[in-house]
Parts: C-alpha cells; structure tokens; sequence
C-alpha cells in the first residue's frame, strides 16, 4: 500500500515546492508567450514566400501548430527542465545520492514522481495560459474535433513519459561525467529541432526528417501538436500514439538499465 | 602590473584544475558547440523551405547569429564575471573574495572561465568570416569597420544586460530563472525583426534585444538603411553598461554575507 502513496505524495511535495517557487514559472510564461510571439511572427513570413509550406499548411493552421508546439513543449528552458537534471547532478556531486538510494522508494519512480509533480506546475502555470493568451487573441483555433481534444491530451501525458525517460537517461549520466550541463545543451537543441517545435517534421528536408523518427523527440512534440490541428486522425493519430507509448516504455526500460550498471560504479564521497 | 600576475597566475590554476577532468572538460565543450552549431544549423534549414526572409538571404542571417554569437563568446571570456556573482550572492562567499588581493571582477573571471568560450570564439569568429566573404562584404574596409562596432556594441549591451539580470541576486533567491530563461529566449530573437508585427519590433527594441542582434548586422550589411539604429546601437551599450554597474554598486551595497536559507540546507 505505501510503495502505491509514496509516488503521489512525492509527486504533490513537488507541486507544493514548485508553487511556492512560482518566479521561476512567470519568468518561463513571460519567455514562452515572447518566444511563441517571435515564432509566429517568423513562420507566417517564411510561408509568405514558401510553396512548401502553402501546400502543407493553410496560414491559421501553421499557427496554430506553432503556438500548439510550444505549448506542449517539454523542451523549454523552464524552471521544470533544469531542476529535473540539475537535482540529479547536484546529488551526485555533493553525496547526497546516498540518502536517494536509501529511501523507501525506487529512484525511477521516485525521479519520475518529482518531475510528475513539477510538470503538472508546468502545464498549469506556462503551458494552459500561453495556450489561453494566444486563444483569445485569435491566433490559435480549438482543436480539430472533441475526439481529436480527447486524443490529443492522452498523446500530451505520452509525450511527458518520453520526456520523463529521455531526462532519466541524462539524469543517469551524471553518474560517469560531472560536465553534463553540455550535454543538457545538446539535449535542448536536439529535442528543439528533432522534436519539430521549431521546424514541422512535413517542412524538413527528406533524410532529416527520416532521421528525426529515429530520435524519441518527435513523440514529444510533434504527434501531440498534429493531432490537436487534425493533420494525424483516425488510425494514424492512434498509430502515432502507439509510438508514444513503445517509446516511453521503452525509455523506462532502457533507463532503468543504464542505471543500474552505472551505479554501480558510484564512490558516494561528494566534492 | 602586480594583478597582471594574479590574473594570469589563476587562469593557469584553473585550467589545470579543468585539465585533471579532461573528459568532462571535452563533453562541456562538445556539449555548448553542438548547441550552437544546432542553432545554426537550424537557420539553414529554414532556407531549404524559403528562398528569403523578409529581404534577407541565408548568409545575412548567418552572418547576425555569428555576430551575436561572436560578441557573446568574447564577452564570456574576458568578462564571465556577472554570470557567477549570483553564487557569491547565495552562497555568501562574497567576503573572501572581496578581501583577495584583486578586484572581484578579474578573480572571478579566473576561477569561473572555461575552455568552451575559447573554441566558441574560434568557431563563430570561422562562421562570421564565411558569411561575411559570402555577404560580399568582407572586401570592404568600411562595412568590416562597421562590423567591428556592431561586435563592440553587441557585447557591451550582452554585458550590461547580464550585469543587471544577475545582480537581481541580491535581493531575489532565484535570479538564475531570469538568466537562463532569456539566455533560451535571446536565441530565438536573433532574426531580422522587420518581418515581424509592428509592437513585436517595439518590445525586442525595448528590452533592448534588437541592439545585440539585428540592427548591429544591419547596419553593417546595408549602412544606408540602417545608419541611425546602428549608430545608436553604442549609446545604448553605453547605457546598459552604465546600469549594470549601477546595479553591481547597490547589490554589493545590499550585501549582507549571509548567503540564502537553500545554502543553509532549509530549502
């Protein structure tokens, strides 16, 4: 029964310490509605002289697809983000990574819980009024259909597990190198570009965006963001969810390994 | 002359210090090229889906990341000073450092400089040539001479801004938020703002973000048509510097060495 209550009532202390931190979300909120503004901006100029980008998208859509791209966009440098990896990182250099593996919780779950709660902050605090300021204005339409609205919330919580994954994976890597901070960068463009936040996967070029499939980024922003304008319905919407869920399955699976090998080679001494 | 000696004396401790985790060291470095070489990478992507922006071709455009990019660099690795004094601030370690036998500024830039803003400066200095040879500029004396002021009104406007973000220490826990937040931020404003709606333009003007990426570039690249933004592109670097010392002087002055509650374990 307790291993059932430990996650949740990790996952709410986080909430509750992410609240009372609420700077950092209006900051993020502030930098989210600017940067959307800027991408919107820029977009509906590179379509202007696109036939590409004409065939794809009518004008409304492609904004909407880019307001809808950051809103569900786990990759901006927000409070969330950071504390996720650093926390991970300044355990291990300061030895506090002993009390994390003696506490009545496993260190997956107990990751997963933390950044459950932060995220849930996340979307309430950034994610649902960005979405609210650029709905009002008129910039952004309502999703597709209801069952478009319904299958786009579950591919949102799947994109949240692949990213949960995807940072595990980094967090573990904090165990063998103490520079991670560059690979965190990495991680951001990566997941910025890859993810099709910032270029719709249908506007790459051919052999990138084969190459992006590849990567899990895709599953994080891209499928949420083409179910919610109707450009994945019917099968192919279930289809990519499908991905969603093979991909953050197959993160747990392939975190929980990574640190299993790697904590094994951790000396808990700090410094 | 003495702090000549400290200086150099602690940024051969340093990177002895960062020699001893060559590794990490490389990964940090890869890490931070990669982002930035991704960054760019992502501008020549969007010229595969369009022929131009606005009235800009891709090497213009490449040409005002590389600047901003370059000025960023420079200013990392002479004066990475604001963006470690928010750790003086939290931690209250402020007190040893002021009573070193050298200014702050210089003993900070010695122990928080980094191999990583050497090899960005090489690169975006290699990228900023290739763009402005492709440009067509870079045969002329005058639009180089105008470069190099945009580059000095760039990285002063980039220094003055993170003086102040930063300062915010004192008096806020989490200045930090702000940092990274508009570091995330800057990146994606470093396009040619005339093609934006009229009070987008207004805020990146404002805030003053156009004057460290697109009118220094502009100005170099087209001086007839954007003479006035470019020239006033050193006063507001002029200001900016002004108001970071002025916020340096009050922090140090709202200093109370006693660090945050988190550096006492109650967070």
């Amino acid at each position: 029964m307790q291993a059932a209550t430990l996650p949740i009532a990790v996952a709410w202390s986080y909430v509750k310490v992410s609240l009372a931190r609420r700077i950092g979300f209006f900051m993020s909120l502030a930098i989210t509605l600017l940067t959307t503004w800027i991408l919107v901006g820029l977009w509906a100029a590179i379509r202007q002289n696109s036939v590409e980008a004409q065939a794809e998208f009518t004008a409304a859509e492609l904004a909407t697809y880019i307001v809808i791209a950051q809103v569900v966009s786990l990759a901006r440098m927000s409070h969330a983000n950071r504390q996720f990896f650093y926390q991970a990182l300044r355990h291990v250099h300061t030895g506090e990574i002993a009390m994390d593996l003696v506490r009545p919780i496993d260190n997956q779950v107990l990751r997963y819980s933390q950044w459950l709660g932060v995220f849930a902050v996340d979307a309430l605090m950034v994610a649902v009024p960005t979405w609210l300021v650029f709905r009002l204005t008129g910039i952004v339409g309502n999703p597709h259909s209801g069952v478009q609205a319904g299958l786009f919330a579950v591919s949102v919580a799947l994109g949240w597990l692949v990213a949960a994954g995807f940072h595990y994976l980094l967090a573990a890597l904090t165990l063998v190198i103490t520079q991670t901070p560059g690979v965190n960068l990495m991680r951001v463009a990566l997941q910025e570009v890859l993810g099709g936040g910032f270029i719709p996967l249908a506007l790459m070029p051919g052999w990138l965006a084969t190459a992006a499939v590849v990567f899990p980024f895709h599953a994080m922003v891209s499928s949420p963001t083409l179910i919610y304008i109707g450009h994945l319905q019917g099968l192919d919407a279930l289809a990519a969810l499908g991905i969603q869920a093979a991909w953050g399955l197959g993160l747990i699976v392939g975190g929980r390994l990574l640190w299993m090998q790697l904590v094994r080679r951790v000396l808990v001494q700090g410094g | 002359m003495r702090w000549a000696w400290i200086y150099v004396e602690g940024l051969r401790l340093t990177l002895k210090r960062l020699a001893q985790y060559r590794v990490d060291a490389l990964a940090m470095i890869l890490g931070d090229l990669g982002y930035r070489v991704i960054r760019l990478l992502v501008v020549a992507l969007l010229f595969t889906v369009t022929p131009q922006l606005g009235q800009w071709g891709p090497w213009e455009i490449t040409l005002m990341w590389a600047t901003a990019m370059l000025a960023e660099s420079v200013g990392n690795l002479l004066f990475v000073f604001p963006t470690v004094i928010d750790r003086y601030f939290h931690e209250g370690d402020l007190d040893y450092v002021r009573v070193r036998p050298a200014p702050i500024v210089l003993w900070a830039n010695t122990v928080a400089t980094q191999p990583r803003y050497v090899s960005l400066v090489v690169v975006m200095l290699s990228v900023a040539i290739v763009s402005a040879a492709n440009t067509g500029i870079l045969g002329s004396a005058g639009q180089m001479g105008l470069l190099a002021v945009a580059l000095l009104s760039t990285g002063l406007v980039f220094i003055g801004m993170r003086l102040m973000l930063f300062c915010l220490a004192a008096w806020f826990t989490r200045s930090r938020v702000l940092s990274h937040g508009i570091a995330a931020f800057t990146d994606h404003s470093r396009y040619p703002i005339d093609v934006m709606d009229q009070p987008l333009r207004g805020v990146l003007t404002a805030i003053p973000l156009a004057f460290t990426v697109f009118y220094p570039a502009a100005f170099a690249l087209r001086p007839d048509e954007y003479l006035m933004p470019g020239i006033l592109g050193l006063p507001v670097a002029a200001i900016m510097m002004a108001g970071g010392l002025v916020m340096l002087r009050f922090a140090f002055r709202k200093y109370q060495s006693v660090g945050t509650p988190e550096m006492w374990g109650a967070s």
